[in-house]
């Protein structure tokens, strides 16, 4: 332990030197940018996004287009030029409205009939639109047909035209029309032609009306999708990048500088959650926390052991003081920052034992250590808490030795220990035998002594410092790739073994002993 | 490093996007009306011509059901107005409607005015009537823009009788005007006059040689020489003269046939009157029911002046042709019997 430790911080001091000849205040000066632009970017992109979408709500036009055409005040009649009508959309609603109790007719034909009803008398025209809310109004040019007008005899009017309005009503030649007193609309849509709408005010004392022509607007919404989307991808960018400036400084600076502790605080959150979730570990825990034994003899009780043991870890602690603040367990945090380190590490630990695989090895002995004192279970269930998966595959081959250990003391263990350690095929059939009537209460206990162990164990803080040498461990090895293959393998294997040696199934237990010792061919 | 490069061009790609973005957003242009381009056509289309038959059909019918006459003038006009009323009046003093011409409404073809001046001419032709009467050939008329179309004259199809082909509705038919000489052989008004001439004099018109001989002056000829061997004939002394002028004030409408002639149709006055020695009596025939019935209780004197309005409808050939003009159609109704 002390040597790993001391290996450890001795690294880290190189790296630590390294980093710093390389110049902090480049580091800083990107960061800063990086964070700006980042800042910039998640702006930008929310900006986007916010228009794209304010395109379709806020910002979004109106469904309909409501355009008034004023009468000059000149004549009684209003005529649209050809094109009007559909100069938004095909249909289009037409309303007239002429002082209370007046009657005013609309009617819509071609412009040659509407233009040759009018005849000689002053109109006004609808050229077109002066803005989205108005149309223009000229004074009709009915003078050119004047020469022929006067279609004397018709209603002998002409004299009169100013008081009275004639009625275009009920003519053959429209093909719409509506007439009724004070306010009157109609709907038509589009025909090809030059169809135009007349607008009369009709009888004594007539006026122009006042037309309102409404046409249906597609609205369409073409940057919604563009802004979010394109605002997300930014946002993402943004954040990606900003994350990046946080962390690609904060892992060096962990090693580099004193904000390692800064670092190991943050680190500490994802660690702690972790712990929570020890549940995972929990299961693991408990083929080795040789719950069942343990219950019996009650000494083992993994949770309440675990935490005695703490204390003992203080001694850790004086190795998180004298320097190297684990920032691996980073690692797990965020992930890719590890790398580095873990990289070396995972490939070591088993086999060529440089610092790091030291702390796991050594977690063995220390515990023996600690065993030494009163218990030293705890410490290492605790191990097994913090990187079940990890730590025993790599660990295995040392691991099996503490646990027969163990096992031994206890004798109910090894059943479930068995299956976990590589020598799957010896170790089980003679485990069994022994453990099998004992195993019944275990299989039951497990469960709860994981539980109780799990929530348990997480409170210590004492045990952060050996958990994340552990978690680090873990994590690096998990790196590496090594850790999914044995762990999934360990809590499989152990769990159908537990229920068949139950108590219902000892007979079975003995059937399938037999089986396999006598006959292997018949229980399969 | 990777970070920033990315970022780098991330920022370069979102400019121009963000850019278009908010760009695109500010204008958009007004509207401006964009008319149809002006289509020569029929300036009635076929729907609006199945409105206004429709319309027509049923004034007049309302009017004749009713025996308003007055009530005619909404939807009639010109020869058409006077028949009219004339049989209304007859159907009123004979209480039955036996004498007054059946108007089916039904088109089988129409011809549409293409132009766009008033007054405005369209033809139709009926289709069959069940009772294998011959198809009526229609004439509207509107006279101004602020008049409503309205019949202006029917006449019924010469037996076996086809109409020239016609433009499409959809381009529509020229009309021709009443004192165009120059594209037919015959201007249509003088047609008319032309023809009510032959009809008066038979081959003694100068026109009887560019008129197809027709069933309607058959008809004149028989009714002539049916007359003159009517019993006491020669003993009265009777006398029989028939005369035809084409009513120039009620004018015509023609309209332009594919083959660049014109089908024309015109209104001819004619009276039939029979004279007797003075002591003779001229009583109207019981077999003329129209005629009896607008002789009304006058006093049967030596005389019987029986007044006609005629329609007739002729084709026209275009100028340069050697074709004669013939009729198609014709309407032959009493509207007055006298007894001077």
């Amino acid at each position: 332990m002390m040597i790993s430790a001391v290996a450890h911080r001795w690294t880290t001091v190189q790296r630590t030197t390294l980093c710093w000849t390389v110049g902090p205040w480049h580091l800083r000066r990107e960061r800063v940018v990086q964070r700006f632009l980042a800042i910039l970017l998640i702006l930008a992109g929310l900006g986007g996004a916010g228009y794209g979408v304010a395109t379709a709500t806020v910002l979004r036009e109106s469904d309909t287009v409501v355009a008034t055409a004023t009468p000059s005040g000149d004549g009684t009649m209003l005529v649209t030029v050809p094109g009007v009508l559909g100069m938004v959309d095909e249909s289009v609603t037409v309303r007239a409205s002429v002082p209370e109790g007046q009657k005013v007719t609309l009617a819509i034909g071609t412009e040659t009939d509407v233009l040759g009803w009018v005849g000689d008398d002053p109109y006004d025209s609808v050229t077109g639109m002066a803005d989205w809310s108005e149309l223009s109004v000229v004074p009709g040019a009915g003078v050119s047909e004047g020469g022929e007008g006067a279609e004397e005899g018709d209603d002998a009017e002409p004299a009169e035209r100013p008081s009275s309005g004639p009625d275009p009503a009920g003519s053959d030649m429209w093909i719409s029309e509506v007439s009724g007193e004070t306010s009157v609309s109609l709907r038509y849509t589009d025909q090809p032609g030059p169809y135009v709408l007349l607008a009369a005010g009709v009888g004594r004392g007539a006026e122009a009306p006042t037309v309102e022509l409404t046409w249906p607007r597609p609205v369409t919404t073409p940057y919604l999708w563009p802004g979010v989307i394109g605002g997300g991808f930014l946002v993402l960018v943004g954040l990606f990048l900003f994350v990046g400036a946080r962390r690609k400084p904060g892992g060096r600076k962990s090693k580099a500088s004193g904000k390692g502790r800064k670092s190991a605080r943050t680190v500490r959150e994802p660690l702690e959650p972790r712990n929570d979730g020890s549940h995972p570990g929990g299961p693991e825990e408990s083929p080795y926390s040789p719950a069942p034994g343990e219950k019996l003899d009650a000494p083992f009780p993994p949770g309440p052991a675990e935490q005695s043991p703490f204390p003992l870890t203080d001694e850790d602690q004086d190795a998180e003081q004298s320097g190297a603040p684990f920032p691996p367990a980073t690692a797990p945090a965020w992930g890719s920052a590890p790398t580095a380190p873990p990289y070396e590490a995972p490939s070591e630990p088993e086999h060529d034992t440089v610092p790091r695989p030291a702390p796991a090895a050594p977690a063995a002995p220390a515990a023996a250590g600690v065993w030494g004192s009163g218990r030293s279970e705890p410490t290492f269930p605790s191990g097994p808490t913090e990187h079940p998966g990890a730590h025993q595959a790599p660990a295995g081959p040392p691991a099996p030795g503490s646990l027969r250990r163990r096992r031994g003391r206890r004798g109910a263990p090894d059943p479930a220990a068995t299956p976990p350690a590589a020598p799957m095929p010896p170790a089980p059939m003679p485990a069994p035998a022994a453990p099998a009537p004992a195993a019944p209460a275990p299989a039951a206990a497990r469960p709860q002594a994981a539980a109780s162990s799990g929530s348990s164990g997480t409170p210590g803080k004492l045990m952060t410092r050996r958990e994340r040498r552990l978690a680090e461990q873990a994590a690096r090895r998990g790196n590496t790739g090594m850790q999914p293959a044995v762990p999934q393998q360990q809590p499989e294997p152990p769990q159908p073994e537990p229920p068949q040696p139950g108590p219902p199934a000892s007979s079975r237990a003995a059937a399938w002993r037999e089986a396999w010792g006598i006959k292997d061919g018949e229980n399969r | 490093m990777t970070n920033r490069r990315i970022a780098r061009r991330a920022s370069a790609a979102a400019a121009p996007l963000l850019a278009v973005g908010l760009l695109a957003g500010c204008a958009e242009e007004l509207p401006v009306p964009e008319p149809e381009p002006a289509v020569v056509g029929a300036v009635v289309t076929e729907e609006q011509e199945k409105t206004i038959i429709s319309r027509v059909a049923e004034s007049v019918e309302t009017a004749t059901k009713g025996r308003k006459t007055g009530a005619l003038e909404e939807r009639m006009a010109g020869p058409a107005l006077t028949v009219r009323t004339s049989q209304i009046e007859v159907a009123r003093k004979i209480k039955s409607d036996e004498q007054v011409t059946n108007l089916p409404m039904s088109m089988q073809s129409v011809m549409l005015p293409s132009d766009p001046e008033w007054p405005r001419t369209s033809l139709a032709v009926s289709t069959q009537p069940k009772d294998l009467t011959a198809p009526v050939l229609y004439a509207f008329e509107q006279r101004s823009a602020r008049s409503d179309y309205k019949l202006w004259a029917w006449a019924r199809l010469l037996p076996g009788v086809t109409l020239p082909q016609f433009a499409s509705t959809d381009t529509g038919t020229e009309e021709v005007a009443a004192d165009d000489g120059e594209s037919l052989t015959m201007s249509p008004a003088r047609a008319v006059a032309a023809y009510a001439d032959v009809l008066s004099e038979e081959d003694d018109s100068k026109f009887a040689k560019r008129i197809e001989d027709d069933d309607f002056r058959d008809l004149m000829r028989k009714q002539e020489s049916a007359q003159k061997k009517a019993d006491g004939w020669k003993k009265s002394e009777g006398k029989y003269s028939f005369s035809a002028t084409a009513d120039e004030d009620e004018g015509v409408q023609a309209m332009r046939t594919v083959d660049g002639g014109a089908i024309v149709l015109g209104a001819i006055n004619s009276s039939q009157v029979i004279q007797l020695q003075d002591k003779a009596e001229a009583p109207p025939s019981d077999g003329f029911v129209t005629q009896k019935a607008l002789f009304g209780d006058q006093d049967v004197t030596n005389v019987l002046r029986t007044k006609y309005l005629d329609v007739v409808a002729l084709y026209v050939p275009p100028a340069g042709s050697d074709d004669k003009l013939r009729l198609v159609g014709f309407e032959h109704i009493a509207v007055s019997a006298t007894n001077e």
